[in-house]
């Protein structure tokens, strides 16, 4: 700034005479004060149209139901059978695949920072969606969205018992409405009543007859109701089945039978599962996983071992033959990063697994005919215990596209041919859940856990005392956020510093 | 009518009384009168202090350069003439009862002119004697030679407490930050304001929503589109003003409360007739510091051998893509990608990364064309910029024009107006940071054996139709690293216009009013494509964006000045302003193609992605500035404002804030100047600064999800809105001393400052299982105090020997304190980076930014404890440091002889920690230098990976010394398993700047069509002397998401930072 400029601003002397001076002073000073009120009556009075200024202009304050189910469909089967817990962990522990890179989760070197982002994306992805929907649908009096909508809810509430047992459930997603953001700890065994008995009240609860959304949902933009198209049937089956599975893991023979006579799946047609679209982002998760990182999985060695061993026509289908040798041969578990196994030397994840449309199982027919055979074998039902087995291993065998002439050779092998006493039985009953679970991590883990079946150990360079561990850790954000409720819940299940080998309270065997 | 805050309405009164307030007349005894002309034009002074020294008495002279000063004792007086620009003169009198004593000066304009005017909030001219707080202004000259194309960078090292983080990248972001970080999740960077116009400073905005980031599409950030004020044209600057802290902010509203820095641009008025100048500044920049790399053993992982067959796996180890395998340069020989299956040396090559840096340049050219007359003045100014990156494709350029033009209307009205416009481009900015797309990242895994130069000509070996792969290294992991910058290109541009137009009216001689009205506006467009057969797109994709943003202001302003007495002067302002913030993002793109190279939506194979958000924001403000002097050298501000802000809820939404400072110049206050102390002078502040939250906070959202198919989804919010949200609030004091000393030849500044924010509007982390993982407050608190002092020292001026030499030196030291949360919460995340297993946390009771995590297990002595298997243990995470810095320092030194002057500049950071993430990977994949040259002890038996093995320096669970060898390779991962093993203590100094300049002597420009020609030799970033590893430890801006603003302290993968050096020359006519 020049000099002179500064000279004008700090310009203070007058000339003008002293009557005229007063005049103009108090005109000016009125002038100004007059101004300065002006603009502060125009400032505050502007505030008006404040309130729709700050109106968030892109995004709905409230949306419908047939919105929400969608939504939450796709979250959930991506964060129950994505490509983080399901293929990343389950999988990897249950020893259907291994880790030939980065081996730390293969070797059970995980803390809570793991279960950070799977805990919230489970309670916020999907299920305060769902729960939403029913809250929603419950206020419309609409019976079959309530019902669908508590079905989903349960179905990702039980697996979330099963990785970590204790969990918030009563007072969980009650952040906005209740304004309860440090929910407590539900006992595990309550929690499985619970969904047993909502999931009793949402399968009486359908209209089977009835439809889940008006036609106008359905005609132009296809069914919002991404897993049975609005077939309330199906629904009902689904709620069933998934009570015959809860009810197993709890060996509660009441429930079983309560379950079965409801109406469980008679068929792969009535199986739980998601058809993606076959490309981005509606695909199959595994098919962008396995083509951007191809070294990162493999084929457990114990897979491809039982394959052979059971002379398992699925062999060629959940494996790749090695590149480098043509052979089926899988990756040994739980080694470290200097195991000296090279890409080409083991067994790829079979292709019909990777691609982008593959089906992704919520549940199935094979695990249902199984868990059936398995309840009449110990007495919690009737019907024949080997049709029903047989039936099993065929559904499984016929989903990834065994032929039946292979299906009935494989059946009479000598370690399938169903066994004459009850504990080979159960052992093969097992056995064949293990294999029927291939690509469903979170299931196949439990159902391991509740049967023993196979017997697996533990990697050489496992850092978990050669155990297979039984839960999942808290995640550590609940330390800092919800640390007193975390607390309560450590010491109710006798959790000390060791967290992943406590068993959970329906792991007996 | 909305709320108006009543506590505003004792300021408005107050500051309408004190405008009417009687002059006081006093004791008479003798009266001192007389006349004040300019020495060399003889021409009449007005508004000369004119004062009694020691009584406190005096005036002001009237248009006739004339002056009476009554009530003056009797007996010999001094009168003292004091005006702004001209030296002060002293003259003896004798006054006698009842008579009049003349006293005449002829005042001399002043060479050294020490007592400065600074530019003030709202664009105020004040001498620096009257203001209670700390401010700092920096010469526009120093900036234009050394000059960096972001102005933020040129501030580094100038500014007392002021830090700087860098881009390494051309045209990348720069952060600043003054006093500390003082809000835990919010913007903590200083408001940047050009001609009192507020210019948008953020960064390139992501899509909040949307779900654009696919499962194909992955990492496809890590593109740094810079921050804004790189629109600032150095060549323009007329000055800075640093206004640090809330203090002096207060009156800027909510955003200063980081402090202000303040541009004054360059305009006409004061040019004597037309003068041109034009200055060309041609710089080059090579890398300052790389990683140090080993050059010992080559690709693999666990054996001794290498085949390359398909860089998958298919061959021995060549899926792997570390660095453990076999010797280099001892003879071996193996297939490898590039020799078709033969065998061939396997040798190092040591400048597989070096080479990849081409030497970046950069040409910039300013013409300015300046005129004026009697009544009017304009500049023009046109720059162009054309500029190249170090790696290879990237280049930038800009062109800007700016008109700057004032005109006296009549004598009561000037109308000053300014515009500028800036078109700027970016192409093929690098990836930076972990991710695919990144050079950085790749060279962290890049085998030590292959021959970058091979690599590069093979890059052009592709063909998308034909389904073929670029020849690469390695097909698992990696992309070949120049068909990347190559290929998966980009493209950005920018268009911006800001301007101002100011209307000054004087209502009379000693009330003004001024209106103005400003904006800022710009459109930037982004294309970031995705080639088919990449090694995260095999698929293709794209994704483009335009975002908008405009702010635009209307201020009016009253100010009265008013020398209420020969003792009392009094200044008031009163303002009011509304201002108005629209943004408007577009993005549209696509995860998968169907033709190769046809980045259209139309050519999509998925459902294209779309995405917009528009957002709206205004703010109306009340303010006024009362001043109070006293004989000029006791002074009182007192400072008021009223906001109302639209994001905050009705009964929240209206805050006022006030501010009081003083100062007291006591050299003149109790007559004490000496020619040891020539100027002294004692200030302090308190100040409240209120400030409002982001739009849309107020009511919970449902967001649309990716549709699958045609079906649309929505899903709940993740964050718990905030209803009742009240504004935040900044206390702030600081008192401060300007001490000048042997005629003004030495002077000090000192700052102390204690400043608290509270109730800030945070999204805290709560349990998940609420349903939710975020949840909007007014909680936390942290403070920041410390101290700022600069030492300015003119050691030899020019009078003396032809030779001017000064020297000046800046400190800030801050000490930051967390000292509370959100209720129950333990700890906020800033965020994780760089592969670090902790992360970099505000907890409370600990400095803002420590770094929280693993720490090795130790025994009471702390040595490392090592299992049975040689391996060290991992403990649990604690507090391991933090990032800020201790202090910081500059010092800038200029020595003038004859027609040359030479000037440089050093800087330094002292404490803090750093995470350096590029060693941490590059040990982990054993590219390091360290990888393999640990203390060997024996011969790896297994010969698996051809390096020794070695012995942990820890101690056993019986506290005897380890004893067990272990594999390189499997301690390199558990090194990476622990942060304490890359946290540095982050001390530096760096030779900033030095300019080596020559004016062409008059007798030579006397034959040349020019007045003034200067040459200057220029460097920046020359030196380095760090206790880092492998890094540039300023260089740790990591490219975080818009909730992890505030991260900082990790390096990852950064690029280096660059030394630059060249030369400047500028003529003018």
């Amino acid at each position: 700034m020049s000099r002179q400029n500064q000279r004008t601003m700090l310009k203070t002397s007058d000339t003008s005479g002293g009557n005229k001076m007063k005049t103009t002073r108090t005109t000016y000073r009125s002038l100004a004060a007059g101004v300065l009120i002006a603009l502060g009556l125009g400032v505050s009075a502007c505030t008006e149209d404040f309130t729709a200024i700050n109106t968030n202009p892109n995004a709905p304050t409230d949306v419908g139901v047939q919105y929400l189910l969608p939504a939450g469909i796709v979250n959930s089967v991506n964060a129950l059978l994505g490509t983080g817990f399901d293929r990343g962990t389950a999988s990897v522990w249950v020893q259907h695949y291994a880790r030939l890179q980065y081996g730390g989760i293969d070797r059970y070197e995980i803390d809570g920072s793991f279960s950070d982002g799977l805990w919230s994306g489970l309670y916020t992805g999907a299920l305060v969606d769902f729960d939403g929907m029913v809250v929603k649908a419950t206020a419309t009096g609409n019976a079959n969205q309530a019902a669908v909508g508590r079905v989903m809810r349960a179905w990702m509430f039980h697996n979330m018992v099963d990785m970590w047992g204790d969990i918030p459930y009563s007072q969980a997603l009650d952040g906005l409405a209740a304004g309860n953001i440090t929910p407590t700890y539900d006992d595990a065994s309550t929690v499985y009543t619970g969904l047993l008995a909502e999931l009793t009240s949402a399968s009486t609860q359908i209209v089977p007859t009835g439809s889940l959304f008006p036609d106008v949902f359905r005609g132009t933009i296809g069914n919002p109701d991404l897993i049975y198209n609005g077939d309330m049937e199906k629904w009902r089956l689904f709620a069933n089945s998934l009570r015959l599975r809860m009810a197993m893991r709890i060996q509660n023979a009441s429930d079983v039978s309560a379950a079965i006579a409801a109406g469980v799946f008679q068929s792969t047609g009535d199986e739980a599962t998601m058809r993606w679209l076959g490309a981005p982002p509606n695909e199959n998760p595994m098919a962008p996983a396995f083509i951007s990182r191809p070294g990162d999985f493999r084929i457990s060695k114990t897979m491809v071992d039982n394959l052979i061993a059971y002379d398992d026509p699925r062999l060629g289908i959940y494996a790749d033959a090695a590149l480098e040798t043509g052979l089926f041969a899988g990756m040994p578990n739980g080694m470290n990063d200097s195991h000296g196994i090279e890409f080409e030397q083991v067994s790829r994840v079979g292709d019909w697994f990777l691609q982008s449309t593959t089906p992704t199982s919520i549940m199935s027919y094979a695990e249902t005919s199984l868990l059936q055979a398995e309840a009449a074998v110990r007495g919690f039902a009737g019907g024949d215990a080997k049709s029903l087995y047989e039936a099993g291993i065929r559904a499984s065998m016929e989903t990834v596209g065994v032929s039946s002439a292979n299906i009935t050779a494989y059946l009479a092998g000598t370690k399938v041919a169903f066994a004459a006493d009850q504990a080979g039985q159960l052992e093969q009953i097992g056995m064949q859940l293990w294999f029927a679970l291939y690509d469903q991590g979170p299931e196949a883990w439990a159902s391991y856990r509740r049967t023993g079946v196979p017997n697996l150990i533990a990697g050489p360079d496992n850092l978990n005392n050669n155990l297979i561990p039984v839960r999942l850790p808290y995640p550590q954000s609940e330390q800092s956020v919800n640390g007193a409720n975390l607390s309560a819940a450590n010491s109710a299940q006798g959790l000390g510093s060791d967290p992943f080998n406590v068993r959970l309270f329906w792991d007996i065997n | 009518m909305k709320r108006f805050n009543v506590w505003a309405i004792p300021f408005v009164i107050l500051a309408l009384a004190t405008m009417a307030s009687p002059s006081q007349a006093l004791a008479q005894t003798g009266n001192v009168t007389g006349r004040i002309l300019d020495v060399s034009t003889q021409a009449p002074l007005e508004s000369v202090q004119v004062s009694i020294a020691g009584q406190g008495i005096g005036g002001l002279t009237n248009t006739d350069g004339r002056f009476i000063i009554s009530g003056v004792p009797v007996g010999t007086v001094t009168v003292r003439a004091q005006l702004l620009g001209y030296v002060t003169q002293n003259q003896q009198v004798t006054v006698s009862s009842g008579g009049a004593a003349a006293a005449d000066f002829q005042l001399e304009v002043g060479a050294l002119e020490l007592e400065g005017v600074v530019v003030t909030a709202l664009g105020i001219s004040r001498e620096e004697r009257g203001i209670g707080y700390s401010v700092q202004g920096v010469d526009g000259a120093e900036l234009l030679e050394t000059r960096d194309t972001n102005i933020i960078n040129n501030l580094a090292g100038k500014v007392a407490g002021l830090t700087v983080i860098p881009a390494a990248v051309l045209g990348g972001t720069t952060k600043m930050v003054l006093r500390g970080v003082s809000s835990i999740s919010g913007n903590n960077e200083p408001l940047i304001v050009v001609d009192g116009i507020p210019m948008d400073n953020s960064r390139r905005e992501t899509a909040t929503s949307g779900g654009t980031r696919g499962a194909t599409v992955r990492n496809r950030s890590g593109i740094d589109y810079g921050n804004m004020a790189q629109d600032i044209d150095p060549s323009n600057i007329e000055s800075v003003t640093v206004l640090r802290g809330a203090n002096a902010a207060a009156l800027y509203g909510s955003r200063a409360s980081n402090g202000v820095v303040e541009i004054t641009t360059k305009s006409g008025r004061g040019t004597a007739g037309t003068v041109v100048s034009a200055s060309t500044n041609v710089v080059f920049e090579t890398p300052l510091r790389l990683v140090r790399y080993q050059n010992a053993f080559g690709g693999g992982a666990t054996d001794g051998n290498y085949n390359w067959v398909d860089g998958r796996g298919a061959g021995v180890n060549d899926g792997v893509d570390e660095s453990w395998g076999p010797a280099l340069n001892a003879g071996l020989s193996f297939p490898q990608w590039w020799s078709d299956g033969i065998s061939q040396p396997w040798l190092a090559s040591p400048m597989n990364v070096r080479e990849y840096f081409q030497t970046g340049h950069n040409v910039t050219t300013n013409v300015a064309i300046a005129h004026s007359s009697e009544r009017a003045n304009v500049r023009f100014s046109a720059l162009r910029m054309d500029a190249t990156g170090m790696p290879p494709q990237q280049g930038a350029n800009r062109t800007q024009l700016a008109i700057n033009a004032g005109v006296e209307v009549t004598p009561k009205l000037t109308i000053d107006g300014s515009v500028q416009y800036t078109e700027s481009a970016g192409h093929n900015r690098p990836g930076v940071g972990n991710g695919s797309y990144s050079a950085i990242h790749i060279f962290n895994w890049f085998q030590r054996q292959v021959d970058g130069k091979r690599m590069q000509s093979a890059s052009d070996l592709w063909d998308p139709n034909g389904g073929s792969l670029t020849p690469n290294w390695n097909h698992n992991y990696h992309d070949n690293v120049y068909w990347l910058q190559n290929f998966r290109s980009n493209d950005d541009s920018r268009n911006r216009i800001t301007g101002q137009v100011t209307g000054n009216y004087q209502l009379n001689d000693w009330v003004t009013a001024r209106v103005r009205m400003g904006t800022d506006w710009f459109e930037q467009l982004t294309k970031e494509v995705y080639p088919f057969y990449s090694q995260d797109t095999p698929e293709g994709g794209f994704v483009e964006s335009s975002a908008f943003r405009q702010e635009t202001n209307i201020e009016a302003l009253i100010t009265a000045n008013r020398q209420l007495s020969s003792d009392f002067s009094l200044n008031v302002n009163g303002g009011a302003n509304m201002r108005r913030n629209e943004f408007d993002l577009k993005e549209a793109g696509s995860r998968k193609l169907n033709v190769p190279d046809i980045y259209n939506v139309s050519n999509s194979a998925s459902p294209p992605l779309l995405n917009n958000i528009v957002q709206y924001k205004e703010v109306n403000s009340l303010y006024g500035l009362v001043t109070l002097g006293f004989r000029e050298f006791a002074f009182l501000d007192v400072t008021a404002r009223n906001d109302w802000s639209s994001t905050l809820p009705e009964e929240n939404r209206s805050y006022f804030y006030p501010s009081f400072s003083g100062s007291l110049v006591f050299t003149d206050a109790f007559d004490m100047a000496s020619d040891f102390l020539s100027f002294g002078k004692i200030r302090g502040s308190w100040a409240k600064v209120g400030n409002d939250a982001n739009p849309y906070q107020l009511t919970s959202v449902y967001s649309e999800t990716d549709k699958f198919g045609n079906i649309p989804g929505f899903t709940t919010s993740n964050t718990i809105p905030n209803a009742g949200l009240r504004p935040e609030e900044t206390r702030s004091w600081e008192i401060g001393t300007d001490l000048r000393f042997w005629f003004d030849r030495a002077s000090l500044d000192l700052t102390y400052y204690n400043a608290t924010t509270k109730d800030q509007i945070l999204a805290v982390d709560v349990s998940g299982s609420s349903g939710y993982t975020r949840q909007v407050l007014n909680a936390g608190e942290v403070r920041n105090k410390g101290i700022e002092a600069l030492l300015t020292l003119d050691i030899l001026r020019e009078q003396q020997n032809g030779i001017a030499w000064d020297i000046t030196l800046n400190f800030g030291k801050n000490d930051s304190e967390v000292l509370a949360l959100a209720e129950g919460l333990e700890s906020i995340v800033i965020g994780r980076a760089g592969g670090i297993r902790g992360g970099v946390e505000a907890r409370p009771g600990q400095p803002y930014g420590i770094f929280y995590g693993p720490d090795w297990q130790r025994n009471g002595s702390g040595n490392i404890l090592v299992g049975d298997n040689g391996l060290p243990l991992r403990g649990d995470s604690k507090v391991l440091g933090d990032y800020q810095p201790d202090w910081i320092g500059g010092l800038r030194s200029s020595v003038t002889y004859g027609a040359f002057t030479f000037s440089a500049q050093v800087d330094t950071r002292k404490g803090g920690q750093i995470f350096c993430g590029s060693c941490r990977l590059g040990y982990r994949t054993g590219v390091l230098y360290e990888s393999a040259n640990s203390t060997a002890t024996a011969w790896d038996p297994d010969g698996t990976t051809g390096r020794g093995m070695t012995v942990f320096p820890g101690v056993t669970a019986s506290g005897a010394t380890n004893q067990v060898a272990v594999a390189p390779r499997k301690l390199a991962t558990r090194l990476d398993d622990v942060d304490t093993e890359w946290l540095f203590d982050n001390n530096y100094t760096k030779l900033r700047e030095v300019a080596i300049g020559f004016d062409l002597p008059q007798q030579y420009l006397n034959k040349l069509p020019v007045s003034t020609a200067r040459f200057t030799i220029v460097g920046r970033n020359l030196w380095l002397w760090t206790s880092v590893p492998h890094i540039d430890p300023e260089s740790a801006a990591i490219e975080g998401s818009p909730s992890e603003a505030n991260l900082a302290g990790i390096e990852y993968e950064q690029f280096p930072t660059a030394r630059t050096f060249g030369f400047n020359v500028a003529v003018t006519h």
